[in-house]
């Protein structure tokens, strides 16, 4: 295999699976809050920026995979 | 393929030696508009508001308050707003600009070929490695002025247990890593909305591109909120005095 | 390193860019935030001295009813005295006027009947004198000769005195 054909699957693996665990990440996240202003409505306000802050975050790891093949594809 | 999708802005010009890119021609004309907007605004400024007044006392109001409500009312909070505050509403201009129907398709042609004129500003890396940057050193300056010199120096070189020392050494990353993903967030966010547009487009130009185009829509909302909250939340984790140190 | 450049970060651009974003944050704050917040507090102060102005004025209001109330019942008050003073004054006022008049009326009266006395006084010496001459004339005619006045005069009179 040539190095540069080498490089491309390796970012692309790299990316495909560093979004897997954030995605269910973000999911549960989701429909824990979700369903926590199921529960309490009028919490909605509090909890929302909150899940979107924690969503956030648990993107990082999304983020590092996203930094790790830039850095695979022009490092 | 006749997409070319490149990671960097394109350049427009050159003044001298500085190099114009697209996204800073934006950011120059985004930044213009704001300052003169401001000035416009404070010498109209009445007790008796007009739409537009309130809806802009509504913004800065709001997010005033939810400032408040994540670091505290008081001091800290009046100090922290202005940056948070400018960088959000910057953040969400900039991103909602992208979606002005038809600027994508104003190209000029330049030495480096043809290139078009409008690029998100947030969708350059250099523009939101700066923001960040200058976060991060804040943090640390804030971290500095709370805690002192000593504590913070602390914090990272740690000697008296190996425990302690690889805490230490995981809160240095953990600093550095902050930049990455505060940064590499907002920018992959935006620049992946861009970028799955434009396939989008390239793909089948009816139609098919309008649920992604709200799905950026959100996108450019709540990573706009999500920098700033989370500026906010560094600002205010590194604030608070830490508790080995009120402990101690 | 190719990251970089192919990140397209650029020193100078990075130094404007911050440069830029530091002037902007000072203009919005100078120019935008802290004037809406001068202005809301300012309206949050006026709204709140409008409240206070319109509870104090709801408060004069009553004040003013109350004593309006207060003045009318005492101005009733006041000419119910008048009413009744009046009414008194009037009364004895009457009482006099209807005495003097029939004080008047008394005087009148005994004035006449002062003059109808004296008349009758008069008339009747009138007519003792009359009846004296007719006496003494029919007593001349039947005794023409024993005519001695003087001293007819006096029988007369002693007749008249007998008469009575």
């Amino acid at each position: 295999m040539e190095i540069e054909a080498a490089k491309y699957l390796a970012a692309g693996i790299a990316i495909g699976l560093g979004a897997i665990g954030p995605g269910i990440g973000e999911g549960i996240a989701a429909s824990k809050a979700l369903e926590a202003i199921g529960r309490n409505p009028e919490a909605s306000g509090k909890i929302t920026p909150l899940m979107f802050v924690s969503m956030a975050i648990t993107e990082s790891t999304a983020i590092y995979a996203l930094v790790i093949s830039l850095i695979i594809l022009f490092g | 393929m006749g997409l070319n999708i490149s990671l960097a802005p394109e350049v427009l010009f050159h003044i001298g030696s500085f190099t114009v890119t697209n996204t800073y021609f934006w950011f120059f004309c985004l930044w213009l508009f704001l300052v003169v907007g401001a000035i416009i605004f404070k010498s109209r400024i009445k007790l008796m508001p007009g739409k537009f007044q309130n809806l802009v006392e509504m913004a800065i109001s709001g997010a005033y308050d939810f400032t408040e409500s994540i670091i505290g009312p008081g001091k800290k909070a009046e100090r922290a707003f202005p940056l948070v505050a400018t960088m959000f509403f910057f953040i969400l201009i900039s991103n909602l600009l992208a979606y002005i129907p038809g600027q994508a398709a104003i190209t000029i042609n330049t030495s480096g070929g043809i290139v078009p004129l409008f690029r998100s500003i947030v969708a350059d890396y250099g523009f939101v490695f700066m923001m960040t940057i200058s976060v991060v050193i804040l943090i640390q300056i804030i971290a500095i002025a709370t805690s002192g010199p000593f504590a913070y120096i602390g914090k990272f070189i740690n000697l008296r247990s190996p425990l302690k020392a690889f805490l230490g050494i995981m809160d240095l990353i953990g600093e550095i890593a902050k930049i990455v993903s505060l940064s590499f967030r907002l920018f992959g966010n935006i620049f992946a909305g861009e970028v799955l547009a434009a396939v989008m487009l390239f793909l089948a130009p009816f139609f098919v591109p309008l649920p992604f185009m709200f799905l950026g829509l959100l996108t450019a909302v709540v990573q706009a909120f999500v920098f700033s909250v989370l500026t906010l939340v560094f600002i205010s984790m590194a604030s608070e005095v830490s508790p080995e140190k009120a402990t101690a | 390193m190719r990251l970089i450049e192919a990140l397209g970060l650029d020193l100078k651009i990075f130094i404007a860019q911050l440069v830029n974003f530091s002037i902007l944050i000072f203009v919005l704050w100078r120019f935008a935030y802290k004037p809406v917040f001068k202005i809301l507090e300012e309206r949050r102060q006026k709204i709140a001295k409008g409240l206070e102005d319109s509870d104090e004025s709801a408060k004069k209001l009553a004040q003013a009813e109350e004593e309006k109330k207060e003045i009318v019942s005492l101005a009733r008050k006041e000419a119910n005295e008048i009413i009744e003073e009046a009414k008194g004054r009037a009364e004895t006022r009457y009482q006099e006027i209807v005495d003097k008049a029939k004080g008047d009326l008394k005087i009148v009266i005994d004035d006449e009947k002062e003059k109808i006395r004296a008349e009758r006084n008069y008339a009747i010496k009138e007519v003792k004198k009359e009846a004296e001459q007719m006496i003494a004339d029919a007593l001349l005619k039947i005794f023409p000769e024993k005519a001695n006045e003087a001293s007819d005069a006096k029988m007369i009179e002693k007749a008249l005195e007998d008469l009575k």
